[in-house]
């Protein structure tokens, strides 16, 4: 069974490290007895990799413990969730998925499209920035959760709604870092530009947008995540899609090892999305200095 | 930046006036039944100010909000601190971070109630939840970043370790972590209004639920711009505080 060669995996991790610690003491030559070298067990220990094993790993077998004297209904075990992960495949759970990230997608391009010009008028024209910045910074702060009994109201509980949510949630972070971008794009850059006439249009598609590129990427990224976080709020609040679907798992009959499966399909899902973008990010990140701070 | 204050300050009256004034118009138009105008919000925002009930609202969402804030700073502080002392720590706690940042923790709401009921244990959990990563991250980014020179003179003259982190460390990467608190205290706020909406219906939470419920939607209305201005208002005291404490270092 897999639960119990996982745990033995661990123990003999556990039961191993002190006899490892023995051999290299005893291996050491007697002249260097006043000053040991470095054991092996001291070499793993500056090892992440077995740092990260060692402390999940552990996480993971209390979880096991846990959830095998308490019993599925307060805990599913590990394996009980990898079976639950094919279920959510085999049995078409996941196919609720689809209208979600579609929704997902939509609002994420549609508040891209938004935040973007929106971002660099911002960080171009004083004019705007006075004006749209106290709105940004206020919503941005606030709850936007308490927006969607209104949000609601407007548009209904389908399609609509749920784009606008992720509009909501997705579109500050990008605007906010397209502007700070905009806004400390090099003075001798710009002023070089200028010098030869470029057109205004052609400034934001050929000096502004480029050399702002690895701020609006972060924004993007920062977006996202955010537009993920939105979408399961608004699906948890009216109980539609992906969100009815988290929510009827811990309900009657319940199924936590579905919900388990069903979170940890989220979860991997949120993070490969970033660490994609992340990754276009550092791609696009010049060498100086002064952009790799991230702007907030 | 370099324009003048009131030149922003009329630009931003211009701005507000403007957003009442298409408020006004598309509520008139009568095309969507769910704005009502302005004209109609404000008197009942007054109104339920006058009743006071949402007031008494307001006031248990802020106590589970700075109840969370405040284990919150405790645990993202001391573990920040801890990642920042020991890269062992850090090796551990970093893919947690920064997955943090883009998981969505509201898909925990459902099982949050199985193991902590819907009650103010929930609540808070969840409202650390919001904060705690943003406070850490903070903390460990500012203590990493003081300098080793007046770490090796503290050294020098033989400063112990509480006094190290008392007198030198904590002062330099005070900047970081106390900028860090105020994103905490936003993102408190907003943790503790999203518990009192998912998690039993309280507060302001039960207030715009039951307003959403009867479809009283003037009040319902009212009850969000209210909350949309606490919150911004207690953010703005956030921002307030941090500038004034660290006035020093514009100094």
């Amino acid at each position: 069974m897999a639960d119990t060669t996982h745990r033995e995996g661990l123990a003999t991790d556990a039961a191993g490290a002190p006899a490892v610690v023995d051999a290299a003491v005893a291996d050491a030559p007697p002249s260097a007895a006043s000053r040991p070298p470095p054991s092996r067990l001291k070499a793993l220990l500056e090892k992440k990799w077995f740092l990260r094993l060692v402390v999940y790993g552990g996480i993971l077998l209390v979880f096991q413990i846990i959830a095998m004297r308490q019993g599925p209904f307060f805990l599913p075990t590990i394996p009980d969730i990898l079976a639950a992960i094919v279920e959510l495949f085999a049995e078409g759970y996941i196919t609720v998925m689809g209208p979600t990230l579609q929704q997902l997608v939509v609002g994420f391009f549609l508040a891209m499209a938004i935040a973007i010009p929106l971002g660099v008028l911002m960080g171009r024209y004083g004019f705007w920035e006075d004006v749209l910045a106290p709105w940004v910074n206020t919503i941005y702060v606030t709850s936007k959760e308490s927006l969607l009994p209104i949000l609601i109201l407007i548009f209904g509980l389908g399609f609509g709604y749920r784009v606008m949510v992720v509009v909501l949630f997705a579109v500050f972070f990008p605007i906010i870092n397209t502007a700070a971008g905009i806004r400390y794009v090099e003075r001798e850059l710009r002023e070089t530009a200028e010098a030869f006439a470029t057109p205004p249009w052609r400034m934001v598609t050929r000096v502004y947008l480029p050399a702002a590129a690895p701020f609006i990427v972060a924004g993007v990224r920062m977006g996202l995540a955010m537009a993920i976080k939105g979408m399961v709020i608004a699906e948890i609040w009216v109980y539609i899609g992906t969100g009815e679907l988290l929510t009827a798992f811990t309900l009657s009959p319940r199924r936590l090892d579905l919900y388990y499966a069903l979170a940890t399909v989220i979860i991997v899902v949120a993070v490969t999305a970033n660490a994609l973008l992340k990754l276009a990010e550092q791609r696009l990140r010049p060498y100086s200095k002064l952009q790799r701070q991230e702007a907030v | 930046m370099n324009r003048p204050l009131h030149v922003k300050m009329l630009r931003w009256a211009l701005s507000i006036g403007v957003f009442f004034l298409l408020w006004e118009i598309v509520g008139r138009s009568g095309k969507f039944i769910s704005i009502v105008p302005p004209t109609v919000v404000i008197p009942e925002l007054i109104e339920i100010l006058k009743e006071g009930d949402i007031l008494v609202a307001a006031r248990s969402t802020l106590a589970l909000a700075a109840t969370g804030f405040v284990i919150g700073a405790v645990i993202g502080i001391s573990t920040g601190a801890w990642m920042a002392a020991s890269p062992r720590v850090a090796a551990v706690l970093d893919p947690i971070v920064s997955a943090s940042f883009s998981v969505p923790f509201a898909i925990f709401i459902p099982v949050i109630s199985i193991y902590l009921g819907l009650e103010f244990t929930a609540k808070v959990v969840l409202v650390v939840l919001f904060n705690v990563f943003i406070i850490n991250i903070n903390t460990a980014t500012g203590i990493r970043e003081v300098p080793a020179g007046p770490k090796e003179m503290a050294r020098s003259v033989e400063t112990s370790r509480v006094d190290m982190y008392r007198k030198v460390i904590l002062p330099w990467a005070s900047p970081h972590i106390i900028t860090g608190l105020r994103l905490g205290v936003g993102r408190s706020v907003q943790g503790a209004i999203l518990a009192d909406l998912f998690l039993r219906a309280q507060a302001l939470g039960l207030f715009i639920v039951d307003a959403q419920g009867r479809f009283d939607i003037p009040r319902l209305l009212a009850a969000v711009f209210f909350v949309t201005i606490l919150a911004a208002g207690v953010m703005g005291i956030a921002r307030f505080i941090e500038w004034k404490i660290l006035a020093w270092k514009r100094a």
